[in-house]
């Protein structure tokens, strides 16, 4: 019996009802007394292993090692009552009830059948004193900071007696003040025999704080290294893996009349006490494809979510081809503006998966009169559009009245590449065009993505898969903490660990520098 | 196209099995408790095609069922889970009752105002819910509910201090004016010309399904809200008209109603029509052909059970352990179906 590990993970694998695979048969240990990262892109697999080891998810295979004994999870009941806890990235706290009232939730000690509040109260200001926790235990949790919420989370699960902490992006949320404190917090934890799970894709914050990184990329764990042996620039390039090589620059055609189109002056967005989008100031101009890249969670979807109309900047403007696009519906920005977009995830905003090929193929311009005479919709139109786009796109299927949601992956972005391009857009804001699609695919979107460019539009293309940006894009901008940390207007000489520094925070452009650069090329 | 149609093939499967397990269980409990089970089950199948007249029993029963069940299809089919079918057919019957008592023209004149204002009031009034759902995302379900019992308190009110006729016992509106019922289609039957306003009303709804932005626009938003958003489809503006839609169909089924059947407005109780509605909106699979379809089996059992009630020793309330059966079989299959939809949204993210 390997009694190295508190808990160990054997073949863990999981496959979704619906085929997808999430983990691929991970095998890894978590010491007593360590604080082991867990890395990964999004998409990874890396919540569901997490799941798993919490019991909300059942593997589909493999074994689960407490102290060297098999367990099984049937709830989170079950590991809690073994000693494993875990703190959400969104918290499970009752906001009306006190701090003490959340901490002994479900485990109350009673006397006489009543809640003995004295004594509980006794043990948690105990646990507390023990790790410095300052929390006053009759606040009510929804007065409190997020910091303090995050305390109190952890606090809950030591006092269920949690052996293994299991913490999912805990610093997303964080001010770096807060951050800074949490990490001295887990470091007594570790000093205390707890062993520490920690999930992030913040490798500085990774490389800082943890004594043993696993790295897990799409649903295989690739491997666990001792933090002080690796660099982070070899963990991100173990998270990524080999990338193919794209090559685009002989269809890229050059451009004379280029023109400004989308403009963002002083962007600013914050949430609480934390700025996303810290003065963002930019120029993409038609005929472009501007890149943006940068370690996931530094603000890039925060940038799409203003530029789209989904949330609105705390201060700056953002104009299309003179239009502010601030205070626009989602509809205006399209019809008015002439904003496209590919979004991120495709299942939860691209498509209605139970609707058919046809009806997602028109639903950015349903209302436009091409597809309506008078009252009714013109079917006919719609069919003709939507049997030639997939015609055009070679969009593999039954036809046209074929479910979208029974596709594969790469086929589906098709559908949506096929529609925010027909649209005819003046920008179209790609986001992770090609993840999680096949290479043929992905090249195919990304003549696509050139070929609108061709035509004199501008095009933002949001990618953590660097050699694509490198290869797509005619000028990178990097986002490091929302702020615009380097821009590329030539990349010929640009490497992707050249970009890496960057994205990591490890080298930056002068901010005054960068937006001279972005105005004299304009 | 052939998808799609095995698609509707597999459904219509699904619910004849439902409806034959539930007639089974029927069996089984007639046996137990009848002395006569086989002439009872026989009555409750085949007495209403027996004669005309109870026909027409089926036919009448149907009417405020489908136009509830189409109400409800409505709302179900954009995502929302409103119940409030309830209160507004029973203040939009009293709004019906007010205006059927007044003299406001001659027949056709005045049934078209009482359906109308009965119709246009409920749609007003769903659009309270509406409200609440589409600007501060307050649960519909919740909302709709406790307003059924609002609009009966109200309605119950204005009936007992406003409406009451003081010459008969009991809580009764004076009669309606001959003026203001509808005319009768199958002699010797309550089957009036709201039969076939129901089916013009059937027919429009589909229209609008299949043919419009808007039903293209409920259909978007009923499977992915986030989609239709993206879109840049309103949910405000589409919550607001399918909610003054499903009220003002829940309007029309109340008035008409009341004026095939009814010479006075008596419910001192809410009716039970919205939440049948909701039973026959699932059972048509949130289709207004398919509520048409549903709530004629609907009235069809209970007319049988009716009948069977009447000629042997079985109780009237057995027909509920088939609608009970039914509305399990098949919302069972809507939680199957959620739980696929759900896994495959969680799971989609992380992997191909």
């Amino acid at each position: 019996m390997n009694q190295e590990y508190i808990l160990e993970l054997k073949d863990i694998a999981k496959v979704y009802d619906n085929g997808v695979v999430a983990n691929k048969k991970i095998s890894v240990g978590f010491r007593k007394g360590e604080i082991h990262a867990i890395v990964g892109e999004n998409g990874a697999g890396k919540s569901t292993l997490m799941k798993i080891i919490f019991g909300l998810e059942k593997p589909t295979s493999g074994q689960i090692l407490y102290d060297g004994k098999e367990v099984t999870f049937a709830s989170p009941l079950d590991s809690i009552a073994i000693g494993i806890g875990m703190v959400h990235q969104h918290f499970m706290l009752v906001p009306s009830f006190t701090v003490l009232q959340n901490i002994v939730l479900g485990d109350e000690p009673t006397r006489f059948s009543f809640i003995d509040s004295r004594k509980s109260k006794k043990k948690a200001e105990e646990l507390a004193k023990q790790y410095n926790f300052q929390l006053s235990m009759d606040e009510k949790v929804e007065n409190l900071s997020v910091g303090m919420k995050q305390k109190v989370e952890i606090l809950k699960l030591l006092y269920k007696g949690a052996k293994v902490l299991i913490l999912d992006e805990p610093t997303a949320v964080l001010t770096p003040q807060e951050t800074e404190q949490l990490f001295v917090e887990l470091k007594k934890f570790k000093e205390s025999g707890h062993t520490i799970i920690f999930i992030s894709h913040k490798l500085n914050e990774v490389k800082e704080i943890s004594d043993r990184i696993s790295v897990i990329r799409k649903g295989e764990l690739i491997s666990t290294h001792n933090t002080n042996e690796v660099s982070l620039e070899s963990i991100s390039e173990l998270m990524i893996g080999r990338r193919i090589e794209y090559e685009y620059s002989h269809i890229k055609k050059e451009i004379k009349d280029k023109k400004i189109t989308l403009k963002m002056e002083n962007v600013t967005l914050e949430s609480g006490k934390i700025r996303l989008l810290d003065d963002i100031n930019l120029i993409a101009k038609s005929g472009e494809i501007l890149g943006v890249v940068g370690v996931e969670g530094n603000g890039q979807s925060e940038l799409v979510e203003v530029l789209f109309g989904y949330k609105k900047p705390t201060t700056g403007t953002i104009d299309v081809n003179g239009t502010s696009l601030l205070n626009k519906k989602i509809k205006d920005i399209r019809d008015q503006a002439k904003v496209a977009y590919i979004p991120e995830d495709r299942m939860r905003q691209g498509i209605a998966d139970t609707a058919s090929i046809a009806e997602n193929m028109i639903s950015s311009f349903y209302d436009a009169k091409e597809f309506n005479h008078k009252m009714f919709m013109n079917h006919k139109a719609i069919n003709k559009l939507s049997e030639s786009l997939i015609d055009s796109y070679s969009v593999v299927c039954q036809s046209k009245d074929t479910e979208i949601g029974s596709l594969s992956g790469g086929n589906i972005q098709k559908v949506v590449v096929a529609r925010e391009c027909y649209a005819n857009p003046e920008l179209l804001i790609a986001e992770q065009p090609t993840r999680g699609v096949d290479v043929g695919s992905a090249s195919f979107i990304h003549e696509r993505l050139i070929e609108l460019r061709n035509n004199n539009k501008a095009l933002v293309l949001l990618s953590a898969d660097l050699g694509e940006a490198l290869a797509v894009s005619d000028k990178i901008i990097v986002m490091y903490e929302g702020q615009i940390v380097g821009f590329f207007k030539e990349l010929s000489g640009v490497t992707e660990s050249e970009l890496g520094l960057y994205m990591l925070g490890i080298k930056q452009q002068e901010k005054k520098e960068i937006e001279r650069a972005m105005y004299e090329e304009a | 196209m052939k998808k799609l149609s095995n698609k509707a093939k597999n459904e219509i499967i699904q619910i004849a099995t439902a409806i034959v397990i539930a007639l089974l269980i029927t069996l089984v409990v007639l046996f137990l408790t009848s002395d006569e089970p086989i002439y009872a089950f026989n009555k409750l199948l085949t007495a209403p095609l027996t004669n005309m007249r109870y026909f027409g029993n089926v036919l009448e029963l149907m009417v405020p069922l489908a136009f509830a069940g189409i109400s409800a299809s409505l709302l179900f089919r954009s995502g929302l889970f409103n119940m409030g079918g309830e209160g507004i057919f029973y203040i939009s019957g009293i709004v019906a009752t007010v205006l059927a008592t007044k003299h406001l023209g001659n027949s056709m004149v005045h049934s078209t105002i009482v359906i109308l204002g009965a119709s246009i009031f409920g749609g007003l009034i769903a659009c309270i819910s509406g409200f609440f759902k589409a600007k501060y995302n307050a649960n519909e379900l919740v909302t709709s509910l406790m307003l059924n019992n609002i609009l009966f308190g109200v309605g119950f009110y204005i009936l007992k201090s406003k409406l009451k006729d003081m010459s008969v016992t009991g809580v009764a509106s004076e009669q309606y004016l001959e003026t203001a019922k509808l005319q009768v289609l199958i002699p010797k039957t309550n089957v009036t010309t709201g039969f076939i306003l129901l089916i013009v009303v059937t027919i429009i709804i589909w229209l609008i399904y299949k043919k419009t932005k808007l039903g293209y626009t409920i259909k978007m938003t009923g499977i992915n809200k986030e989609f239709a958003k993206y879109s840049g489809m309103s949910f405000f503006a589409l919550t607001m008209i399918v909610h003054f839609m499903s009220g003002f169909i829940a309007g029309m089924g109340s008035s008409v109603h009341l004026m095939s059947m009814y010479d006075r407005f008596t419910w001192s109780a809410l009716p039970g029509y919205g939440f049948d509605g909701c039973l026959v909106a699932m059972l048509g699979k949130n289709h207004p052909i398919g509520a048409f379809v549903a709530a004629f089996g609907l009235s069809y059992l209970r007319t049988g059970s009716d009948i069977m009630a009447r000629n042997t020793d079985v109780p009237v309330e057995m027909i509920a352990i088939v609608e009970m059966t039914l509305v399990l079989l098949i919302t069972a299959d809507f939680v199957v179906k959620y739980l696929k939809r759900k896994k495959a949204i969680e799971g989609g993210s992380t992997n191909e």
